[in-house]
């Protein structure tokens, strides 16, 4: 019979995307304190050269990954690149970042220009999303980031974004 | 920019981090010696080892006394602190564009960071998960196709199906099932005007489960969608590289 480990593993190979910790609970019918051993066995496990695979952790959601080691050889099977963001683009994304919510026109404050734009790729990357209105004249759109950010940057949340200067 | 580093009582590190901090509130000017601060640019500047270009000695000095200002007017009392801060920026072109230089700078700084966080998130690859860029291409076509077109052939289908019994859906009407019944229309009819994909009669819910597997399918290039003049149509990917 399989250990807690292997069905936690085999939980989250099988997702493949990220899954949240209250599912992962839910499903191995375990509390906090046995999730949060499990999590650190598996980070023990994952450590050893042996292994190809890692556990990445973004916000609630846990999710197993490929080591950075076999970035090359995975790249190769896949023959892809992860898209790329423009930097005008990711300036947009900093400042939603650092100050969200955030409305369109006090981004476009700090920038000095138009940002339209950039805000529609974000939006269709998933990157950021419609958080709310804003009380103010207008009741304009206000913008924050999505988990997807998280995971883009590999953050395991808002906290862990640099520190600008 | 050259930096002119500080090194202050109650603080360390470059001149236009200091302001915005004190721009910003997040350091008591009151409890900063400008002088010492104005005393290490002064000092920076007429270096004569690496002197700084004049542009940017200039620079260092406006930040020296938009500092000695935002004291000063600090110093005020506080009812007409309040007028002044609120006019602060209205009053004052030139302190509103150093408040928006360096804020602006400062997420241009960050912006490299997360270019590196990015780049390092890149090489870790999840299951199953395929690039984005490593997508099948949808054979060059796809792109001749606007999502407006399919979004008008959509309601077509719908307006011309219109459901003939109520809507109950058999429970295999599923996202696995539209997949399927597209594959299968398409490989006994060849190539498929879009709003004949769908059945004569069948449910809302049935023409939603074929049009979301139909894009599934598109999305994993097993069908290309060509769209000529009269219609848009969609032919299985190995008939339409044959074309």
């Amino acid at each position: 019979m399989l250990s807690k480990l292997g069905l936690f593993e085999a939980l989250l190979f099988a997702s493949g995307e990220p899954v949240e910790r209250k599912r992962l609970m839910e499903i191995l019918s375990i509390g906090d304190q046995d999730l949060a051993l499990l999590i650190a066995q598996m980070e023990d496990v994952c450590v050893e050269p042996t292994r190809g695979i890692m556990l990445r952790i973004v916000a609630d959601s846990l999710q197993l990954v490929t080591k950075p080691a076999a970035a090359d050889l995975v790249l190769r099977l896949t023959a892809g690149r992860q898209y790329k963001i423009s930097k005008p683009t990711l300036e947009v994304l900093a400042i939603v970042a650092y100050k969200q919510p955030i409305t369109r026109a006090e981004v476009e404050e700090i920038r000095g220009v138009k940002c339209e734009r950039a805000l529609l790729t974000l939006l269709e990357k998933g990157l950021i999303v419609e958080v709310g209105r804003k009380d103010s004249m207008g009741r304009p759109i206000l913008y924050g980031t999505t988990e997807n950010f998280l995971h883009h940057f590999n953050l395991r949340s808002l906290k862990d974004l640099p520190l600008p200067g | 920019m050259t930096e002119v580093e500080i090194d202050c009582e109650n603080f360390a590190g470059s001149l236009t981090k200091l302001l915005r901090l004190l721009l910003d509130s997040e350091l008591d000017i009151f409890a900063l010696r400008l002088e010492h601060v104005v005393e290490q640019v002064v000092q920076a500047i007429m270096d004569a080892h690496t002197p700084l270009a004049v542009d940017e000695a200039g620079t260092h000095l406006v930040l020296c006394s938009t500092m000695l200002r935002l004291k000063s007017r600090r110093l005020l009392p506080v009812e007409d602190l309040r007028q002044t801060e609120a006019s602060l920026h209205a009053d004052d072109p030139a302190l509103l564009s150093i408040v928006q230089g360096l804020t602006y700078e400062s997420y241009r700084e960050v912006v490299d960071m997360l270019e590196n966080l990015a780049a390092e998130s890149a090489l870790l690859s999840p299951r199953g998960v395929v690039a984005y860029e490593a997508l099948p291409s949808a054979g060059g076509s796809l792109q001749k196709v606007s999502l407006l077109t399919l979004v008008a052939a959509f309601e077509q289908a719908m307006r011309l199906r219109q459901p003939m019994v109520l809507e109950v859906s058999r429970p295999a009407c599923t996202l696995a099932w539209g997949m399927s019944y597209v594959r299968q229309t398409i490989e006994a009819q060849g190539r498929v005007e879009f709003s004949c994909v769908f059945p004569l009669a069948c449910s809302r819910l049935e023409i939603v489960m074929i049009f979301l597997g139909l894009l599934e399918l598109v999305r994993l290039g097993e069908v290309l969608l060509r769209d000529d003049a009269a219609a848009c149509y969609l032919e299985s990917r190995e008939a339409g590289q044959v074309a």
